[in-house]
């Protein structure tokens, strides 16, 4: 799909959802089932995170804030509008206003879709729709919705989109004292992000999914898997192609140990498949919730990654107590690049000036490498306050401990040379309308 | 948080049409929690919830689900912003929650008991 005919499908929706809320107020007086509803979302948010080397973001679609107080790492305002237009048809629009790296208005629509109902169990969407790879992938914006100031960084800083164009069909079922809910999902996403320093738009294409969910009043269960491919512009928006062509002139000039590094970085039709359990529960006093993911990519750079998070909380009227622990590693270490080769001492020969070229290629080849690899643990401790029916205020500490090479859930302008102990400090005011 | 006074019996109330209906309190909690919002018969509900500062709604939601009002505001938000479904219509006025469900074949609503008259039925089962 074009980005002309995406707006134009953008637009189809605006209007037949307002179309819809000019005729349906009075069908829901008389008893039908036609009605539009607008509601919002907002996050007024302080945080002091990072330091002069590490620029603390919610994920990597963000910029990075450098050890001042900022409202830009959690504050955000979002609004819906969801219509029905009778008992098996519907639409949805949302608009999320946040720090982002990409700059087009269009960035802000996370969801345009068309909604089917053939039966009460069955749901089929059409358009741009909310990526639904983790428990809270979904929602992730909705601070009112969750227990902390922001989902678990070392869980959810990584995903670099949050919506995607396509279809889901999803059926629920009652299964014993819950409700059984399973969802396919085919489509294709871009988003703009920052990695290492490098703004890139990050597409796939395609992206398919499915997901399972049993929840009851108190206890949710989750399990996903999907997988992403590599749109085919990935080489260039990682900059691959340009390592490639200076790996294929270094080779022409005998280095061939590159040979095998110049396939590694085939990029061409590889994909990232994640794969998540979570598990939520919440009965006074006490919530629990844990999510645990392994993400895992046949592109040879991208070395797999384990994520998980563990959060306990106690309530006190309407104070919750909470504490978190969460993590992210690479099972596997970075490959490493080849060594750079001595160059002879010939009188007469620039070899000093040679060896030093040749020593910076092997470390950018081995900056590629490490470019995404993460290793990082943060603990938490904070507290969410209801002070009205939608509005809550919370407080968070974190402390991180970051690994100098695993760096790069954190917006970075250089390398790191030692390991980092990073404070972040929160307050978020999160409301509903 | 709960009034320290019990507040008054709360009831259950249907559409005279819907006099034969029957619910569990399971596929009242569905209903009310938006994880199935049809009725056995497969019509679409019409959910019905008081303001968000009424004590009825505060004793309603406490007995159904042992939540708070800012709780069960908190698992609609997860709902209703990721598009799986929308909470209950807000009608402030007990009178026209009345008036709503006596003309709504599907409507369902909760009041207190001496708020009850003849236009709509009580669903016997739920009696908070």
């Amino acid at each position: 799909m074009s980005d002309l005919l995406d707006m134009k499908v953008f637009f189809l929706l605006i209007t037949s959802t307002f179309l819809s809320l000019a005729i349906n107020l009075e069908v829901f007086a008389s008893g039908g089932f036609s009605d539009t509803r607008f509601s919002g979302f907002a996050t007024v948010g302080f945080a002091r995170g990072g330091n002069q080397q590490v620029g603390l973001r919610q994920n990597v679609t963000y910029h990075g804030e450098y050890a001042n107080w900022s409202h830009k790492t959690d504050s955000l305002v979002g609004v819906q509008a969801s219509s029905r237009w009778n008992e098996q048809w519907g639409s949805a629009i949302q608009l999320v206003f946040r720090d982002r790296v990409g700059e087009s208005f269009e960035d802000n629509i996370t969801w345009a879709y068309l909604r089917f109902n053939p039966t009460s169990s069955v749901s089929l969407r059409a358009g741009r729709m909310g990526a639904d790879l983790f428990m809270l992938s979904e929602y992730r914006n909705t601070g009112f919705a969750y227990l902390w100031v922001r989902p678990p960084i070392e869980f959810y800083g990584f995903i670099g989109f949050e919506h995607y164009e396509g279809l889901d069909v999803s059926y629920k079922l009652p299964l014993g004292v819950g409700m059984l809910s399973a969802k396919l999902m085919l489509g294709k996403s871009s988003q703009q992000l920052v990695n290492d320093d490098l703004d890139i738009n990050f597409k796939v294409d395609p992206a398919y999914g499915f997901n399972l969910r049993w929840e009851t009043d108190s206890v949710r269960l989750h399990f996903s898997h999907s997988e992403l491919s590599f749109d085919s512009s990935a080489a260039e928006e990682f900059r691959i192609d340009e390592l490639l062509d200076a790996l294929t002139l270094a080779q022409t000039f005998g280095w061939s140990e590159l040979g095998p590094i110049i396939n590694s970085l085939d990029i061409d039709n590889k994909s990232i498949a994640y794969t998540s359990v979570g598990f939520a529960y919440d009965v006074t006093p006490w919530v629990m919730q844990t999510e645990i993911a392994y993400i895992a990519s046949d592109f040879d750079v991208f070395k797999p990654y384990l994520n998980y998070y563990f959060s306990a909380g106690y309530k006190v009227g309407d104070f919750t107590f909470y504490s978190m622990v969460a993590r992210a590693e690479n099972t596997k270490d970075p490959n490493q690049a080849p060594v750079a080769p001595n160059i002879p001492v010939i009188p007469g020969f620039p070899s000093e000036q040679i060896q030093a070229v040749v020593d910076e290629f092997s470390s950018s080849i081995q900056s590629f490498y490490v470019a995404v690899s993460i290793e990082q643990t943060t603990y938490s401790v904070g507290t969410r306050w209801n002070l009205r029916h939608n509005t809550a205020l919370k407080f968070q500490w974190d402390c991180t401990f970051i690994d100098a090479v695993g760096k790069n859930l954190w917006e970075t302008k250089s390398r790191l040379h030692e390991d980092q102990r990073v404070n972040t400090y929160s307050i978020n005011l999160d409301f509903v309308f | 948080m709960l009034p320290l006074v019990s507040p008054a019996e709360i009831v259950v109330i249907v559409n005279k049409d819907n006099e034969a209906l029957s619910l569990t309190k399971r596929q009242l909690v569905d209903l009310y929690m938006g994880r199935d919002v049809y009725f056995p018969n497969g019509n679409l509900a019409m959910r019905i919830d008081h303001s968000p500062d009424s004590d009825t709604r505060s004793h309603f939601y406490q007995k159904l689900v042992g939540k708070t009002v800012p709780e069960v505001n908190a698992y609609w938000a997860r709902l209703l912003f990721t598009g799986r479904a929308s909470p209950p219509h807000v009608i402030d006025d007990v009178k026209q929650i009345l008036q709503m469900v006596s003309t709504n074949p599907n409507a369902i609503a909760y009041i207190d008991k001496g708020e009850l008259d003849d236009r709509v039925s009580v669903l016997a089962d739920f009696e908070f």
